[in-house]
């Protein structure tokens, strides 16, 4: 092969070696990402973190948070969602903590990770800048280092703290709250004197009630009766399910004992709910909103073609039980055919309520062309605060679908699916059989596989062969020496058919097999330069007599008009023999 | 000469073994192919899946069977079941085109509108040769490109140097490009179809679990005739990913039916 011939090779096979590694390898953005709504803030405000992480499942850890040094988590909230957008599936989960600065100065969060399917993915470091506020700070590490004086709280102290070492209470914020109507649950516990171990807190299971989220804690500090109190708080977030009377039971704090002094159990007192009905003449698409919302709609495209589909995404955002509140009405029409989604739910609490947002993203298919309108979407919620049922709606959308294209029903694109045709029926069955190739795959045959040995080492074999033919061709000496046993016994055969003059024959076969073996001429050479030639190529003596012996009788066969001492039907035989002999002698 | 002539006779030889062993003939059982077919005629479309379903059960892997069965459950709104079959039937026949037809006549049916490419170029990629050759002909293509690369390759060395041994090195560099690439493409249908277990949601709707287990959170829903992928099985529950691989959750195994002709 020359050199042009082996560099197009090269670089042909080279070429397609990078496609075939570079194909899986597209870069892939980071599956997390973290920000806050702030980088400058003052002690007396707080930031909320935001953990984007790509996928939702048991494939995808929780993002592990670094030391926060400087901040305190107060408050976290967690959503997941999926997008179907341009027909690409994709997943996420919406971690939301909200940070307390607990000194002024830069503070650093470090990359959060999380690990994805065993892989570990991190964020990008946040910067924050916390500038020293009007007010005291307040503090979040319960039963650690205490927290700084609050002379300025608002809570109310307790009228029943009496100067007790340790005290707990628990209270509504709303004793008479509407079903449905989301109230704040808040357990106290007052604490002048300093813990060994950490209490155990056991929350009441809340029955009738939804609860919505984790509790979040505070704590602070507060002066009564001439002693410092520090307050930890765990507010709850509580929605009742059903109206009437319900008592919440006592919360119930374990308070372990030291060396010298048992275990101390405090609980608070039961706190009554009196849950009111919602009132007569609620609208027939109320399907258990309680709060104040607003609705919206949009499409994505206002222009498509007939089966083409648009996306309409209608937002129900506001305050409330947004999580329990039931889902719009949706108006089917003849003019499209709709399917539904999932929907995303996202929620936060914000001043103890609870705020968020509902994404429906609903997939419409025109069925014909024309200025089609999608028809206003209402919803009917109570408010509490009035206690007057409102409706609100969307509006209607108008989309102006052209003509679809002709259905497409070859094999053409690899990633478009056959679009089936309008109003058709599926094909008829079919009548036989077909010859179908076998269902076993070849490839789990072993088989097969050895197959693929074979074009190898037919190649490898002509190579092989190829290579000897040039050595021999090269090493002509060798080759006759090599081969001068074969050619003779060859000769010999041939001489024993053709009935020759056997003593001569024998002779010249003889002498040939001879020259082929020590690469020198011997005709004319006497019988014991011969002998003197076998001895120094390694023959031993008494084969060395017995080929003079075997010469001196060709000659006296061939010229001597007596009968020689081997007849002549036998010497040829001989001839052979003595060459086999002399074959495992030679060096 | 003599020896190109041998080598030459080698390998058409093992080619038309290979082609016989590949193309088996397909089952006789027309007459049980026919009452069904009867069936399905007279509207008795649940009696005709059955008997389909015996065909199948007796051994009859046949696209035809497949293509009918999957009809039978189309009359009777089973989307799932009829995707499955469909599928089963393309794999057998991918050239089908009234397969096809049926096929994406079923999907437009589903509820659950789910794309059918994947974030995967290997994927896509061997989703599109599926879409014209079966793993079997893809197998065939391959080996006789490779042995005709062979072939070549031996008649190359043999021969004097001349104009007839330049223009045969273009013909060895086409050979072994396209048995490069038809090497490539079985290799890289072969990888996925072992580690891709595509599946069929069957049941009318289930619920997406985030574990292996009634007692966890339902993440979303999915309804017959969703196309998935099966990724993992833990008892009577399988892990699914919806097509990107991102969405992922666990239903019940009887919830889903597995498509690949050689896995049932």
């Amino acid at each position: 092969m020359n050199k042009k011939l082996k560099l197009t090779l090269v670089t042909a096979l080279t070429i397609i070696a990078l496609l075939i590694v570079a194909m899986p390898s597209f870069a892939q953005a980071s599956p997390i990402q973290a920000e806050v709504d702030r980088n400058n803030l003052t002690t007396d405000e707080s930031l909320v973190l935001t953990i984007t992480v790509q996928g939702i499942g048991s494939n995808v850890a929780q993002p592990e948070i670094p030391y926060l040094d400087g901040l305190n988590i107060v408050g976290s909230s967690m959503a997941s969602q999926i997008n179907i957008v341009n027909g690409n599936t994709s997943a996420s989960t919406v971690y939301q903590y909200r940070l307390q600065p607990a000194r002024p100065g830069d503070v650093k969060i470090d990359p959060i990770t999380v690990v994805i399917d065993g892989q570990t993915f991190s964020s990008d470091p946040i910067l924050i800048h916390i500038e020293q506020g009007s007010g005291a700070a307040q503090s979040q590490n319960l039963g650690a280092a205490a927290p700084a004086a609050d002379p300025n709280h608002s809570v109310e102290v307790s009228t029943e703290l009496n100067g007790q070492d340790l005290f707990v209470e628990a209270v509504v914020d709303n004793a008479t709250p509407y079903q449905g109507e989301a109230i704040d649950y808040t357990f106290r516990f007052y604490q002048a004197v300093n813990l060994f171990r950490d209490p155990n807190y056991q929350p009441p299971s809340f029955t009738s009630f939804w609860t919505d989220g984790e509790p979040f804690q505070t704590d602070y500090t507060v002066e009564a009766g001439g002693r410092t109190y520090r307050v930890s708080e765990v507010h709850h977030t509580i929605i009742p399910t059903a109206n009437g009377t319900v008592v919440i039971e006592p919360t119930v704090l374990n308070i372990p004992g030291s060396l010298f002094e048992g275990d101390q159990v405090l609980q608070t007192q039961p706190v009554e709910v009196n849950v009111q009905a919602w009132p007569q003449g609620a609208p027939s698409d109320f399907k258990g909103a309680v709060g104040k919302y607003n609705i919206s709609a949009k499409v994505d495209a206002t222009e498509t073609k007939v089966n083409e589909p648009v996306t309409l995404e209608v937002v129900l955002s506001g305050e409330g039980n947004i999580n329990t509140a039931g889902d719009p009405v949706w108006t089917e029409g003849d003019e499209w055919r709709s399917f539904e989604e999932q929907a995303n739910t996202t929620s936060s609490k914000q001043d103890g309520k609870i705020v968020g947002q509902k994404v429906y993203e609903r997939l419409l298919i025109p069925t014909r062309e024309g200025q089609l309108t999608i028809p206003e979407i209402s919803y009917s919620y109570f408010d509490p605060e009035t206690a007057v049922y409102e409706t609100i709606s969307t509006g209607a959308l108008t989309v102006n679908v052209l003509p679809g294209a002709p259905t497409t029903t070859a094999l053409g694109s690899s990633a478009a699916p056959i679009q089936p045709e309008m109003n058709s029926d599926i094909r008829h069955i079919k009548l036989a059989p077909e010859k179908s190739a076998s269902t076993t795959p070849l490839t789990s045959q072993t088989w097969f596989w050895l197959l693929w040995l074979v074009p190898l080492g037919l190649v490898v074999g002509q190579a092989v062969v190829k290579r000897r033919q040039n050595y021999w061709a090269n090493n002509g000496d060798k080759a006759k020496h090599k081969k001068a046993a074969n050619n003779a016994r060859k000769c010999l055969q041939e001489a024993a058919k053709n009935g020759q003059d056997s003593y001569q024959s024998a002779m010249q076969i003889f002498n040939q097999y001879l020259e082929d073996k020590l690469n020198q001429s011997v005709t004319g050479l006497r019988r014991a330069e011969i002998a003197q030639l076998l001895t120094d190529n390694g023959i031993d003596a008494a084969l060395v007599t017995d080929v003079q012996q075997f010469l001196e009788t060709c000659e006296h066969g061939r010229f001597a008009p007596t009968a020689p001492d081997m007849d002549e039907t036998h010497i040829l035989a001989y001839t052979g023999t003595l060459i086999d002999k002399l074959e495992t002698q030679f060096r | 000469m003599k020896k190109t002539l041998i080598y030459t006779t080698l390998f058409i030889g093992l080619g038309l073994i290979l082609g016989l062993l590949a193309v088996q003939p397909s089952f006789a059982q027309e007459n049980e192919m026919q009452v069904a077919n009867a069936l399905y005629e007279n509207g008795r479309f649940a009696e005709a899946a059955q008997a389909y379903e015996q065909l199948v059960a007796q051994g009859a892997h046949d696209s035809a069977v497949y293509y009918n069965l999957g009809n039978a459950y189309f009359r009777q709104g089973d989307i799932g079941q009829a995707i499955v079959n469909y599928q089963r039937a393309a794999q057998l026949s991918p050239r089908d085109a009234d397969i096809q037809a049926n096929l994406a006549m079923a999907r437009a049916q589903a509820v659950d509108q789910l794309p059918t490419t994947s974030s995967s170029p290997l994927e896509n990629f061997a989703s599109a040769t599926r879409q014209y050759l079966t793993l079997n002909e893809m197998a065939i293509f391959a080996l006789g490109l490779w042995f005709l690369f062979g072939l070549v390759w031996l008649v190359y060395r043999q021969m004097e140097n001349g104009r007839g041994k330049e223009m045969l090195q273009y013909v060895l560099i086409l050979s072994g490009l396209f048995m490069v690439i038809a090497t490539f493409s079985l290799g890289s249908r072969i990888y996925v179809e072992n580690n891709r277990q595509q599946a069929v949601v069957i049941a009318a709707v289930v619920d997406v679990s985030a574990g292996p287990s009634a007692d966890t959170i339902t993440e979303f829903e999915l309804h017959s005739g969703a196309e998935i992928e099966l990724l993992e099985q833990r008892g009577d529950w399988v892990r699914l990913a919806l097509p990107g691989g991102q969405v992922q959750g666990w239903i019940p195994a009887e919830a889903v039916a597995i498509y690949s002709v050689d896995s049932f």
